[in-house]
């Protein structure tokens, strides 16, 4: 039996420097180094948004605010290396955000921490409401395999979070922990039910 | 999970993310890996617990659809004129 499959903490680390330069010489008007800091920030944010808030006809406004936010905010990150735990807050924020503006929203809004249930609760899926155009679901199933995305959508979407921070984008137990609010043991219980949560969903898929 | 699972089973499932995420000791790791070596219904879910991990992982360096990338790099290239950073 093989061991781990745990990303490589000096990829995290890699990256993470990466972003802290480029936030450094974007705060200092660097052009160059903000359209990269910008285009690096687009893809995650476009993922989570996608993946996390369930909206799939909003991942792009959503996407294009957390760049504005980037943008506008780079000189006063006054982390440089937790640019990415920023990152993640803000679009979280964006989705949440978006989903208050919605046309059409739901009468019952569902928050991203609504259908957890911690200790001896059973976790309860709470279905996203589905709006997709159909432009826009034909771009989803092609970018994400099926299966896991139907699986994903079965979970409890403060899981959802969990397992899109964690295991999707490589942040550290600390990182999940900064940007869902929650401490890491809890992120540890969290990971581990969804985990059995969605292979159990893989299996019935 | 069903209710007739041995006692090694329950320290079993306790510890398999930790294991999973590289975070038990050797110790530790043998004993889960005996453990599995003995039971297949451990061993399977340890096997499907990695695959589903594998499954993310991969998702989560599959890129942008090309269009979306051309769209997010058009309004990157154009930011409000009368902002600054």
């Amino acid at each position: 039996m093989t061991k781990s499959t745990n990303l490589h903490p000096s990829t995290r680390d890699a990256a993470g420097a990466i972003n802290a330069t480029l936030v450094r010489e974007a705060a200092g008007g660097d052009r160059d180094a903000m359209e990269r800091l910008l285009m690096r920030a687009q893809e995650v944010a476009y993922r989570f948004s996608l993946l996390v808030c369930g909206h799939p006809q909003d991942a792009e406004d959503v996407m294009q605010d957390a760049l504005l936010q980037t943008y506008r905010h780079v000189s006063r990150i006054k982390e440089p290396e937790a640019f990415r735990t920023w990152l993640y807050t803000t679009v979280q924020n964006a989705c949440r955000m978006k989903r208050r503006r919605h046309v059409g929203e739901p009468s019952h809004l569902t928050s991203i921490e609504e259908g957890a249930t911690d200790g001896d609760g059973k976790a309860r899926p709470v279905e996203v409401e589905g709006h997709a155009r159909p432009a826009d679901q034909l771009l989803m199933d092609a970018w994400l395999n099926d299966r896991l995305r139907r699986a994903l959508k079965a979970l409890p979407p403060s899981y959802r979070m969990i397992v899109v921070l964690r295991e999707m984008e490589g942040l550290s137990t600390r990182e999940v922990a900064n940007v869902a609010g929650i401490s890491e043991a809890n992120v540890k219980t969290r990971l581990h039910r969804a985990r059995v949560m969605l292979r159990q969903a893989l299996e019935g898929a | 999970m069903s209710e007739d699972i041995s006692r090694a089973c329950g320290a079993m499932l306790a510890g398999i993310s930790a294991y999973l995420d590289g975070d038990l000791d050797a110790t530790a790791c043998q004993a889960i890996e005996r453990h599995c070596g003995d039971c297949p219904r451990c061993a399977a879910l340890v096997e499907g617990l990695r695959e589903t991990i594998g499954l993310c992982r991969e998702a989560g360096r599959t890129p942008l659809p090309e269009s979306v990338r051309q769209r997010a790099k058009a309004s990157i290239e154009g930011p409000p004129a009368t902002e600054k950073p």
